[in-house]
C-alpha cells in the first residue's frame, strides 16, 4: 500500500476530471462539483493516515 | 539498493503531477504530499538507525543525554520543518513556507540556549 497511494491518487484525479468534463458538457454544473469534492475528500482520507504516521514515526523517534 | 526504489517513486510521483497539473491543479499538490510522505517515512527508517547507533556511542564517551536529546530534537524539528515548508513553497505559498522556516529556526536557538548557558558556566569554573 505504501507506492501505491500515490498511483490511487493519479488515478482518482484523472477520474474526477473526467466525470467533471463529462457533467459540465452535460450541463450540470453542480454534480460537477460535487464530484470533485468528493475526489478531494476521497484523497484526504487516503493521505491523512500517512501525514499521521509519519508525525508520530518522527515524535517517537526524536524524543519530542 | 534502496536508493534506486525512493529514485524510481520520486520520479513516478513527479511525473503524474506534472501530467494532472494541467487537467486538475489540486491533484498534483495532493500528489506531491503523498510522495513526500513516503519518501520521508523510508528516510525516517534510516535515522532510526543511526540515533540506535549514536546511544550505542553514549556509552563510551561520557556525553550528558541531556545535549544530545536536545540534538535529536533539533534534527526533528529540522525534519519536520523542512517537511512543511518545502510543500508550502510546492503550492506556490512562499511567504508561508518562510515563515514556518522562521518559526523552526527560532525553536531551535531556544532549544540550544540551555546548552550555551552550561558552556559559559564551564568556562567561568576555568577562568574564576
Amino acid at each position: 500500500m505504501e507506492v501505491s497511494i500515490i498511483f490511487k491518487i493519479g488515478a482518482v484525479g484523472i477520474l474526477v476530471s473526467v466525470l467533471s468534463q463529462v457533467l459540465k458538457h452535460s450541463g450540470r454544473e453542480e454534480q460537477a462539483f460535487l464530484t470533485s469534492l468528493a475526489g478531494l475528500i476521497v484523497v484526504l482520507f487516503w493521505v491523512l493516515p500517512y501525514i499521521n504516521e509519519l508525525f508520530e514515526t518522527i515524535q517517537q523517534l526524536f524524543l519530542f | 539498493m534502496e536508493i534506486l526504489r525512493v529514485a524510481a517513486l520520486a520520479a513516478a510521483g513527479v511525473t503524474l503531477a506534472v501530467f494532472l497539473k494541467q487537467i486538475r491543479p489540486e491533484y498534483a499538490l495532493y500528489i506531491s504530499l503523498a510522495t513526500c510522505a513516503v519518501i520521508l517515512l523510508l528516510a525516517s527508517g534510516r535515522l532510526s538507525y543511526v540515533i540506535e547507533m549514536v546511544e550505542k556511542l553514549q556509552s563510551y564517551i561520557p556525553v550528558d543525554s541531556v545535549y544530545l536529546t536536545s540534538l535529536m530534537k533539533m534534527v526533528g524539528i529540522t525534519y519536520v520543518g523542512q517537511f512543511a515548508s518545502g510543500l508550502c513553497r510546492d503550492a506556490g505559498y512562499s511567504a508561508v513556507a518562510s515563515q514556518i522556516e522562521l518559526f523552526a529556526k527560532l525553536s531551535i536557538l531556544a532549544l540550544s540556549m540551555p546548552v550555551l548557558a552550561a558552556l559559559l558556566e564551564t568556562i567561568q569554573e576555568f577562568l574564576a
